[in-house]
């Protein structure tokens, strides 16, 4: 069975929190926090610090890898490429497969996905999926209030013991909620009409495919990351699972394809071996769902944890997070 | 495009390889190496080694004027860092980054990380800066 050798996350130094930016602009104030890049962070430096800490988990040295895969909805370059120049960093050799997934934050699950049936396969022994994300938001955008940073990475192989990759499914709907054009302000739509039918359409179906639809699935930990916090807990509900949900959008914000990474991560840190975690990602054009179930090796931290990252961190004044972000090409 | 001169350091710059001389062992890390400036040899050969990410700073200066691009005060380090296999260390001349000037002190640890320097017509050079190893709560 394909199976997780390794996990790592990054999230930036510096934070802003929710409430000093309402206050920046007379807005009605929120709780939580969001993370700010620093001036000299881009997405590959951010994917490159997630893929290090994942191979160094999974014991795996870069040359050893064979294919890597990265996820972004917010890429500045329309030609340029992300996965190269991770795999160049980490070390991978010049025969290492590359592809930049992008276009949705279902991208990260899609390269997960990829990964998965290559390994399986066997054209690939060993890969790492990184998902990097600097969301971009003008000053007083509705965004700019849940706009964050960071990646997430996980090294996938055959004799991971991390966790198993019980299963994946996907659901296509080609709906579009939350869309953005090219390095502007997402857009953001009606909340109510994106969450009725377009997330508690495509999360339910995609995660009901696990089982066939016949019992719920059976999970102990879940991560269902969306533009906002309150759904995954919505489509939990719907679905009758009683998983806890493991989330980023409070400490780190919504990150885009880099949420269903690194909220999966924060659930395999809080799961002991054997607990089982559903994920679900969900996009414009649908969601995929993946089962998954922790070995032992779930008890292993990596050298700097989720958490550890999340806990580090240093406030900025809104003026700095404006500058740092629009440096680190998150400016909108 | 690619520049030649940064083209020709990427390994240096994107994945802390440093240079160990194969006459007498000196590790050096970010310099044109035609000569070996520990034993002389003229020209020198050199074979390629990785640097851990982790250093001790030996004395550090702070720059308070610089080109736009960086941002200051920016406190510039001379670093020694080992060698992954730990047979040598190289001494490395870096920026550090998220860094209280006030908070640097010779002898502390610090962490290398990649980053993004500046841009060529548009293009990201990315190297090497130390900061306060991440992971400590608290700040």
């Amino acid at each position: 069975m394909v199976s997780i050798a390794g996990y790592g996350a990054y999230v930036p130094l510096y934070r802003i929190e929710r409430s000093t930016i309402a206050e920046q602009h007379g807005s009605y104030p929120s709780d939580g926090e969001l993370s700010v890049p620093s001036h000299d962070e881009d997405h590959i430096t951010l994917g490159v610090s997630a893929a290090k800490e994942a191979l160094a988990h999974a014991g795996v040295d870069g040359e050893a890898l064979d294919a890597v895969y990265v996820a972004s909805v917010s890429d500045p370059f329309d030609e340029h490429g992300l996965a190269p120049h991770v795999a160049y960093a980490v070390g991978a050799g010049g025969d290492v497969r590359v592809a930049d997934m992008e276009g949705s934050p279902r991208a990260a699950t899609t390269a997960v996905q990829t990964a998965r049936d290559a390994v399986e396969t066997g054209a690939v022994e060993t890969a790492l999926v990184v998902a990097t994300d600097i969301l971009s938001a003008s000053p007083g955008s509705s965004v700019e209030r849940t706009a964050g940073a960071g990646a997430g990475a996980l090294v996938l192989g055959r004799d991971g013991d991390v966790a198993d990759v019980s299963r994946m499914t996907t659901e296509t709907t080609g709906f579009v909620g939350r869309f953005a054009v090219g390095g502007r302000d997402a857009v953001e739509g009606d909340a109510t009409f994106n969450r009725e039918e377009g997330y508690l359409d495509a999360v339910p179906c995609a995660v009901g495919r696990l089982t066939n639809g016949e019992a719920p699935v059976d999970a102990d930990h879940a991560a269902l990351p969306a533009p906002d916090d309150g759904w995954g807990d919505r489509a939990l509900g719907a679905l009758d699972i009683g998983a806890e949900r493991h989330g980023t959008f409070d400490s780190v914000g919504y990150v885009g394809a880099a949420s269903v990474l690194l909220d999966g991560i924060a659930a395999i840190e809080a799961a002991d071996p054997g607990d089982r975690l559903l994920l679900a990602s969900y996009g414009p054009g649908g969601s995929d769902a993946l089962l998954l179930q922790a070995a032992d090796g779930a008890a292993t931290a990596p050298e700097t944890t989720l958490r550890e990252y999340i806990d580090d961190k240093e406030y900025v004044t809104y003026a700095k997070h404006r500058k740092y972000r629009e440096m680190a090409g998150g400016g909108a | 495009m690619h520049r030649p001169g940064f083209w020709r350091d990427r390994s240096q710059n994107e994945r802390f390889t440093a240079a160990r001389c194969l006459e007498c062992g000196y590790v050096c890390y970010s310099e044109h190496r035609q000569v070996c400036k520990e034993c002389g040899a003229t020209p020198s050969e050199w074979e390629d080694v990785e640097l851990a990410e982790r250093g001790t700073v030996q004395a550090f200066v702070v720059q308070r004027r610089m080109p736009e691009e960086f941002e200051t005060p920016l406190p510039l380090a001379v670093i020694d860092v080992p060698t992954t296999d730990g047979e040598s260390s190289a001494r490395v001349y870096g920026h550090f980054t998220e860094t209280d000037p006030d908070e640097i002190e010779i002898g502390m640890e610090v962490e290398a990380d990649l980053r993004r320097l500046f841009d060529v017509e548009g293009l990201p050079v990315r190297s090497y800066r130390f900061k306060t190893p991440r992971g400590g709560a608290g700040r």
